[in-house]
């Protein structure tokens, strides 16, 4: 655990010290407020909960954001040569890519808690939004539904991380990944016989709608913590076959 | 590497270039073999983390696979509870057994359509933890699935799109989606004064619940309602289709809601038949005779369940019968204050189960005559708990009873004319007192002045609350009044009321501020490496 906390410490430090992450950052903070400011009132007078905008504005852009996020995570340690030496270190494969997973996801969610302040922005403003209609359910709702799909996008983007030596490489696939995930949920969801029951299982966005609206169920959240415990899992058998190659 | 004659070593020295290609063949031999080590534990390691994960991928789908079929628990957080079912649908699907298919025949424009499925899904997760009930939905889009629409049309008799079909049991109820809306009708006054009818909806809230748990119970039913017609009085023909005397709109109204229509000629059969679950005497003009009359008030003492709709200026030979059962029927034409005089518009109802979902809906009379409730009804030949309890259904105040027909324009008369409030439709029930039922089954009775109201003409023309009233009037007689008292849920529209300042102000915070600490927090760490 001393190992996964130092490789974690390590990974939060340059996440701060480094210019790309604050960019990101504010850039993220920047269009995610904006288009949530435009969803609330081009949504005036539509039965529309604050928390389904807050998240659908989040959600928009957070692939880009963990993108950014992820892309150097091995990727940088692999070009500059520093993954040999931290793999001959006294610290387990499962270590080293649990370390800095926490670190990336430690980063993201202190990025994404300023955005919990939007809907509370807009209640000190508006004379029409109460605390109530704000719904707090719906926001804890969106919250948790937030932090699960980060959890496994960043999980997705480790993956990708880890399979090419050039970031470039590494941002595109991530990206390409994320937004599969996003849509091919939402076809799912669009689709007839099997595939819909399917999508009740599978489709992201579903599972956005139905938290977001303050309803939390168990199948999605045990779909989120399994699915990224397999791609942390492939993360580490994939590092670990680096020794053998 | 080949040796070319011109490098062939002397005799002297033939041993050393033996021994060197023999070296350079080990050296090679070597290379390959170590190549094909490395090439053989890449495709070991590859296969093993392939391997792996497939097992890992294994495990995931069947603790996924798990916790679908067996841990379909969920928490609704939400202060509204919009979705949430109320207690009575939960009772109500907890008595309901069988496979409950609910087919959605939306388009991709159709508004209520996510609120709708969601509801949807309410109730399949509601059905997943009855043992006996399970709730399938299956969502057809009319643009796409052009096959399967015309399944739907074929099997349910469905006209339109953006409707609900819920089937149980081979029986099956369409439910449109202008039924999930609870609307506010007004009437707009000034447009009134220029002689025009307008109509103003406002959405007041979803009654999506009502709609769709009205439907499951009444499927869940043995058997259907079967409403019989009375004929051979000149009363309204379910089966004509002209716009004016025609009932084939509100009989079509009342198979999709899942009854049975049938006319009966109560001359032929002797008494009203048992299998009947209510008699509908729908506009009379000539006289019945003492005998049929008879028949009606024997089936009435039976707890039958009769609804009369009778025009003014016609004696139908039941007045007397009416009266015994504590209502009377007006000999006057009540008018209200439109440019005709004609139609009357009823905003004002009675409490009574048949009004509960009516209240803002605008009901259009056509010159009806006044039906209300007869002081002291019964009294000297029932006890008190026996006692008919008479409820008004339907009252104006702006309108009056007007005693002189001919009258045109009409206008209120001092000391002739009765002022509103006047009632233009009554209920009536005995065998329940003070709430409690004190025979097996009550009887029930309703009263409309009008039976002009629900014609094919006043349907297709009508203001929209016509077929709810009349719907709501037999789903009561049948004993269907049970969950039409769910609430409908009230939005909740998203509401900013913000002036441009404060809406200045917003855009400010959420798009510069909060971006601008982030940035200003990342700069104080610059500054502090740099030092």
């Amino acid at each position: 655990m001393r190992q996964v906390i130092a490789i974690w410490r390590r990974e939060m430090t340059a996440c701060f010290l480094s210019p790309v992450a604050y960019v990101t950052l504010v850039a993220f903070l920047g269009v995610s407020g904006f288009t949530f400011w435009l969803a609330c009132f081009r949504n005036e007078g539509n039965p529309e909960p604050v928390s389904v905008l807050l998240c659908g504005s989040l959600m928009f852009w957070l692939p880009i954001m963990i993108t950014v996020v992820a892309m150097r995570l091995f990727v940088e340690e692999k070009r500059s040569g520093t993954i040999e030496t931290l793999l001959t270190a006294p610290v387990t494969e499962g270590q080293i890519v649990l370390g800095k997973y926490l670190g990336a996801f430690t980063f993201l969610l202190l990025a994404l808690v300023p955005a919990l302040a939007y809907p509370f922005v807009l209640e000190r403003l508006s004379p029409a939004l109460t605390l109530e209609n704000l719904d707090l359910g719906a926001l804890l709702g969106a919250s948790v539904v937030t932090v699960l799909v980060t959890g496994t996008f960043l999980a997705i983007a480790v993956v990708a991380s880890l399979t090419t030596r050039n970031q470039i490489v590494a941002a595109i696939c991530t990206f390409f990944m994320l937004w599969l995930a996003l849509l091919g949920g939402w076809l799912l969801g669009e689709s007839h016989g099997v595939p819909a029951v399917l999508a009740d299982g599978l489709s992201i966005t579903r599972h956005i709608d139905v938290f977001s609206r303050g309803t939390l169920e168990i199948r999605p959240i045990v779909f989120h913590v399994t699915l990224t415990g397999l791609l942390l899992f492939t993360a580490v058998r994939m590092l670990e076959s680096r020794r053998w190659k | 590497m080949e040796i070319t004659p011109e490098q062939k070593p002397g005799p002297e020295g033939r041993s050393d270039a033996a021994g060197n290609s023999l070296r350079a063949d080990h050296d090679r031999r070597q290379a390959r073999r170590a190549l094909w080590r490395q090439r053989g534990r890449r495709t070991t390691s590859g296969l093993n983390v392939v391997l792996a994960v497939a097992l890992a991928t294994v495990l995931v789908v069947m603790l996924n696979y798990a916790a679908y079929r067996y841990f379909p628990q969920r928490w609704d957080l939400s202060s509204r509870h919009f979705f949430a079912l109320s207690d009575k649908t939960m009772n109500m699907l907890h008595e309901t057994r069988g496979e409950v298919h609910l087919i959605t025949l939306f388009e991709s424009k159709m508004v209520l359509g996510d609120e709708i499925r969601r509801l949807l899904d309410a109730y399949v997760y509601a059905a997943s933890s009855i043992n006996g009930l399970d709730i399938i939905v299956e969502s057809v889009d009319p643009d796409r699935d052009l096959v399967r629409t015309r399944e739907l049309t074929e099997t349910y008799d469905v006209t339109e799109p953006n409707v609900v079909v819920v089937v149980l049991g081979g029986r099956h109820k369409v439910i449109a989606d202008k039924d999930f809306v609870d609307y506010e009708r007004l009437i707009d006054s000034s447009a009134m004064a220029q002689g025009q009818l307008r109509v103003e909806q406002k959405k007041r809230g979803f009654q999506g619940e009502q709609m769709i748990s009205s439907a499951i119970q009444g499927l869940a039913q043995s058997q259907r309602p079967l409403v019989y017609f009375l004929t051979g009085h000149g009363e309204r023909d379910i089966e004509e289709f002209s716009k004016s005397p025609g009932y084939a709109a509100i009989a079509r109204a009342l198979r999709r809601d899942n009854m049975d229509v049938r006319p009966l000629l109560l001359a032929e059969g002797g008494r009203v038949p048992e299998d009947g679950s209510a008699l509908v005497i729908a506009g009379p003009d000539r006289r019945l005779s003492d005998a049929e009359v008879a028949r009606i008030g024997e089936y009435l003492d039976r707890s039958g369940r009769v609804l009369l709709l009778t025009d003014p200026g016609t004696a139908t030979g039941l007045e007397r019968l009416m009266e015994t059962w504590g209502v009377k029927l007006g000999r006057d034409v009540v008018v209200g204050l439109t440019l005709t005089g004609r139609e009357l518009f009823v905003r004002e109802y009675g409490d009574h189960p048949i009004t509960k979902s009516l209240s803002g809906v605008v009901t259009m009379f056509y010159a009806p005559r006044s039906v209300e409730a007869l002081e002291e009804a019964g009294a000297t030949e029932r006890g008190a708990a026996d006692r008919p309890r008479v409820t008004p259904l339907a009252i104006t105040r702006e309108g009056w009873a007007e005693f002189s027909p001919g009258q045109n324009p009409a206008r209120f008369d001092e000391g002739t004319d009765r002022a509103g409030p006047v009632s233009v439709a009554v209920a009536v029930e005995r065998g329940v007192a003070g709430g409690l039922q004190m025979g097996l089954r009550p009887t029930r009775l309703v009263v409309v002045g009008d039976s002009d109201f629900v014609s094919n003409g006043a349907l297709q023309g009508g203001v929209g609350g016509n077929s709810d009233f009349m719907l709501n009037v037999v789903n009561w007689l049948v004993d269907r009044e049970e969950l039409m008292a769910i609430p409908a849920k009230a939005p909740m529209d998203l509401r900013l009321d913000m002036d441009e300042r404060q809406a200045r102000a917003a855009f400010v915070l959420l798009t510069v501020a909060l971006p601008l600490t982030a940035a200003v927090f990342g700069l104080m760490v610059w500054f502090a490496r740099r030092r």
